[in-house]
């Protein structure tokens, strides 16, 4: 067996430790060793005794979940370990220092192992005392837990993998660059490299593009992260899964074996980089002249990846659209290239003061370019069929399918508020477990599949529960008009019915965290009258018992039924109004309030027109507030007088609120108040003229100014 | 014993030194001389057991040197650009060197700088060429090396610092029977110190010799004749260099040279004058550095 010291030269070794070490060694020491005196001042879970802010930074690690890494902690565990074996390899940096130290007498094989094991051993040690450390602060909260454990293992060959890998970075761009600037934006650049790829695949699979399998993006993710050597989501997640509950369930056996798989490829790779060192390293490359291709190679292929990726989550992601296609894709990587171009000319020329070396800058961004399409088009395209391919129908137990907002079905739109998060909305959901039904879905499962066309809006999400007890599910945000004639036959059948039934208006909440229904103080109707874009305004607020609310509802359903198909997808009429639902919830002495959910009422919903003015929509609207004077006028003869900034043509699609010049506008007062009732009464309610521009406009202006001085109505 | 043995070193496809064999005995100082470029680094570095030969090897006692730390121990290398750690002064870089030369006499350092005159204490970077090159000299001399490799020996020195050199390396072998080999462009600064001559050019080693041998195989003819004698006269000596002037002919006689004079005196002239050459003459007719007065006369004309 081998002894420590033929591995460790004692007094190189000792010269490292006082010449190399003053300045790293204090930074270790202060970063993971002053967690300790923190978290001793007030060890609490969520850390709200911790008052120190001077610290924050550094005590974030250890105050929330005890276990250590988050990003912060990772920050440092990548980059401290890079920079100090930037500067244990930096003899190689410079060609006098180089040959110097190859001069001296230490074999080449001892001198690696030097650099490398003593600070090696030396951050490991650090490492591990403060996970142990950690792990007893845990143990003493939660007591011996196996999920603590396994946890402590995870993450603590989490933050290993981590750091070999950023030694692995500078030992690598030592040993193969020269000056100093290059083997760092080689090392650097080799260190992004993994993540931007892990990042791309994910980002560019075809789940992302058009719909995912549940379970196959869970798995094309957890590939993408253990194909990444500094990716550390599991370990977080592990924390998030830790402080959120001990009991969770969470494979961090999972995590620790890709840690150790990693682990070991990082330990042969430093081991045969070693062994390059020893048998085919030429010092007369280090320094200047030794400057080789390599970084510029790095730098090409880090930055088009890296501008590319920039671009997707700021640009494409931030619009809230998960689908990117081909095109886009496309339109990236040539930016890429451009910027791949000009950034190569600048850095080739920073590091080595000429354009000569431009060219493998530029054969290195080319095969970037030519990976990242290739990457791409698998992706995007689905050459291997990941997407398209939908279960056999006789495989099929249940389908689950969710529609949010104004999607595949017409039904309503709810938007989001603060208390949105509390409730489940189980209303936009339904299940189908009959053959007959299951077909008809997968008919317009398929009609999506079939064409990927961005026809209309839709954010759908399927999930099939196969016989075996196998689960995946698809989720789309786009959908072509061939799907949508599918829905169509959907919404035609006796699931559709019941779909729409259940869904137009929820009429019970359920309770996220209980599963229960809430006692519901009560339903909280108002109305937009107005479907000027932006318009808030709300005529009227009507406090709906239950049982009013749902014979509301009712009534409302047998009109939308009433309409034909193509009138419900594709609407030649515009709303009158669009009915505001929200519930009233009481919990203790505070008041909840439900997001809201909307539905549109249109010209030909006859019964509910009805059936709100009955519940006194209109009446509130129009006779509880005093009105003071009434004008009547030619529709045609009014447009160029309507000066309302939301309408913006000469055919105003709505009237209110409106204000125009009256002493102008060719109007005539109607004196008698006594005919006002009867000009209401062929009024519109709710007045709409769309594209009309016969008939009257009844100007009705109200004795108190607020909230509107006017109101119009319309009379056919 | 430094035995260099058919090394050969190569830049990717150029060949810097090629098929280079020289000896230096114990207590004896080699001097390597060659134009700029010719490869005297590359053979020290390749000597030093930094840079791995193609082909050959160098032996320090019997064993080769390339990545071999125990022969190394006794070896000391002042390379042309010398290396410092950040911020050294001659002291904490004599600490530095010491964790790696454990015979390191540091009373010895303290004599040299004091006969150099220089402050221990300072930071090396503040010093000028010659005092950084003076300060790597007195570290290697401390480290008590058995084998001392000096490139470009002399650079940056003023002449009193070159001849404390020169002694003290004279010195250092006798003390100590240790092999140097000291390395330079300019054969006139090292001839004073080495017993043995090698010169590279072209990448080869076209001159090796003890210097003493150096009076014996070169020498420097004059012979006048009655009349302008025909240069077909000269075609069985081994010479350089003929002039012919008028009834003189000038040129320089290498081989053996009592053969070669007996050979010159049977030639009939009516006075033959023979001189020995100084090393810069040899350096000078190895590396035909002669035709370059002409080309240069050339330019000019």
């Amino acid at each position: 067996m081998k002894k420590l010291n033929e591995f460790l030269n004692k007094s190189v070794t000792r010269k490292d430790l006082f010449s190399n070490y003053s300045v790293f060694t204090l930074i270790l020491l202060f970063i993971y060793a002053i967690g300790f005196f923190v978290t001793t001042l007030g060890p609490t879970i969520d850390g709200n005794n911790l008052t120190l802010d001077l610290f924050s930074l550094i005590r974030r690690p250890y105050e929330q979940y005890h276990f250590s890494a988050t990003e912060t902690e990772l920050y440092f565990a990548t980059i401290i370990p890079f920079v100090v074996f930037m500067l244990q390899f930096s003899f190689l940096h410079k060609k006098s220092s180089c040959y110097t130290t190859l001069s001296f007498n230490i074999n080449r094989k001892n001198l690696y192992r030097n650099r490398l094991l003593f600070p090696l051993l030396f951050i490991l040690f650090v490492m591990v005392a403060v996970k142990l450390y950690v792990l007893k602060a845990n143990v003493d909260v939660y007591g011996l837990q196996p999920l603590l454990f396994q946890t402590f293992f995870a993450h603590l060959f989490t933050c290993i993998k981590i750091v070999l890998f950023a030694i692995f970075c500078a030992v690598f761009a030592s040993i193969l660059c020269g000056r100093t600037i290059e083997a760092a934006a080689a090392g650097i650049s080799i260190f992004a490299l993994p993540s931007l790829v892990s990042v791309f695949i994910s980002f560019t699979n075809s789940f992302t593009l058009y719909g995912a399998s549940e379970y196959s993006e869970t798995i094309i993710t957890r590939i993408a992260n253990a194909l990444n050597p500094i990716d550390w989501s599991d370990g977080y997640y592990l924390y998030t899964y830790y402080a959120d509950s001990i009991s969770e369930e969470y494979s961090a056996i999972e995590s620790t074996i890709i840690s150790l798989a990693w682990i070991i490829s990082l330990s042969v790779g430093l081991f045969a980089l070693g062994k390059y060192f020893e048998k085919g390293y030429k010092p007369e490359k280090s320094g200047f002249k030794g400057a080789n291709a390599i970084t510029s190679s790095f730098v090409s292929i880090t930055l088009p990846l890296f501008v590319t990726l920039l671009l997707f989550e700021n640009i494409v992601y931030s619009a809230s659209t998960v689908v990117v296609s081909t095109p886009v894709l496309l339109k990236y990587s040539l930016l890429g290239i451009l910027v791949l171009i000009i950034c190569s000319l600048t850095c080739n020329f920073l590091v080595h003061f000429t354009f000569r070396k431009v060219k493998f800058a530029i054969i290195g961004a080319l095969a970037t370019v030519v990976f990242m399409l290739a990457l791409a088009g698998i992706n995007s395209t689905d050459i291997f069929n990941t997407y398209n391919k939908l279960p056999d129908k006789n495989d099929v137990a249940k389908i689950e399918m969710e529609f949010s907002y104004d999607g595949l079905l017409n039904a309503g739109e709810a938007t989001g508020n603060a208390f949105f998060g509390m409730l489940d909305r189980k209303y936009d959901y339904t299940v189908v477990d009959n053959e007959k039904e299951i077909e008809l879905v997968m008919d317009f499962h398929k009609a999506i599949v079939d064409k990927r066309d961005r026809d209309t809006t839709l954010h759908a999400t399927l999930s099939y529960t196969l016989k075996d007890g196998t689960k995946k599910s698809w989720e789309y945000s786009f959908l072509s008009e061939e799907a949508v004639i599918e829905a169509m036959k959907f919404r035609e059948s006796e699931i559709g019915e019941e779909y729409l039934r259940e869904n137009l208006l929820p009429d019970t909440i359920v309770d996220e965290e209980t599963g229960e229904a809430p006692e519901i103080d009560y339903w909280n109707t108002s109305m937009i009258i107005s479907p000027i874009p932006g318009s808030t305004f709300y005529p009227d607020l009507n406090k709906l018992s239950t049982e009013e609310f749902r014979l509301l509802r009712e009534t409302i359903f047998e009109d939308v039924m009433n309409i034909s198909n193509n009138d419900w997808y594709y609407p030649t009429e515009s709303p009158l109004a669009y009915l505001i639902l929200n519930v009233q919830i009481r919990d203790g002495r505070n008041y909840h309030t439900t997001t809201p959910f909307t539905t549109p009422i249109y010209p030909s919903m006859k019964k509910t027109l009805h059936m709100l003015e009955h519940l006194d929509f209109h009446g509130d609207m129009s006779y509880e507030t005093p009105i003071e004077e009434v004008y009547i006028a030619d529709l045609d003869d009014m447009v160029d007088y309507i000066t309302d900034s939301s309408v913006t043509g000469p055919i105003f699609s709505s009237l209110y609120p409106v204000s125009f010049d009256m002493k102008k506008a060719p109007v005539t007062r109607v004196e008698n108040e006594a005919e006002w009732d009867a000009l209401f009464q062929k009024a519109y309610p709710y007045y709409y003229v769309g594209s009309e521009k016969q008939g009257k406009v009844l100007i009705v202006k109200f004795a108190n100014s607020q909230p509107t001085p006017m109101a119009l109505y319309y009379i056919p | 014993m430094i035995e260099i043995k058919s090394v050969t070193k190569k830049y990717g496809d150029f060949t810097a030194i090629e098929d280079i064999n020289l000896t230096v005995e114990d207590c004896s100082v080699l001097g390597l001389a060659g134009f700029n470029g010719c490869g005297k680094t590359t053979l020290l570095n390749v000597c030093a057991g930094i840079f791995k030969a193609e082909e050959g090897a160098v032996y320090l006692d019997g064993a080769d040197v390339f990545d071999n730390d125990v022969e190394r121990q006794n070896l000391f290398y002042v390379s042309d650009e010398l290396w410092f750690p950040v911020g050294a002064t001659i002291k904490s870089a004599a600490k530095y060197y010491s964790t790696y030369y454990p015979q390191f006499d540091f009373k010895m350092l303290e004599s040299l700088c004091d006969l150099f005159s220089l402050d221990m204490k300072k930071p090396i970077r503040g010093f000028s060429k010659g005092m950084t090159r003076q300060a790597g000299l007195v570290i290697a001399f401390a480290a008590k090396p058995k084998y001392l490799l000096i490139d470009e020996t002399f650079d940056g020195l003023d002449p009193h610092k070159k001849e404390l050199l020169r002694k003290l390396i004279l010195e250092y072998i006798n003390e100590t029977e240790a092999s140097v080999i000291v390395s330079s462009h300019d054969l006139g600064e090292i001839s004073g110190v080495c017993d043995h001559i090698a010169i590279i050019k072209g990448k080869k080693l076209i001159f090796n010799s003890p210097i003493e041998d150096i009076s014996n195989t070169f020498r420097k003819v004059t012979l006048t004749f009655k009349e302008s004698p025909p240069e077909n006269l000269f075609t069985n000596l081994n010479i350089k260099n003929l002039k012919i002037m008028s009834k003189t002919a000038v040129f320089t006689l290498h081989g053996n040279i009592d053969e070669e004079l007996e050979k010159v005196n049977s030639l009939g002239a009516e006075k033959v004058e023979t001189q020995l050459l100084t090393l810069e003459e040899v350096f000078s007719e190895e590396t035909e550095a002669q035709s370059d007065n002409e080309k240069i006369k050339r330019i000019f004309k």
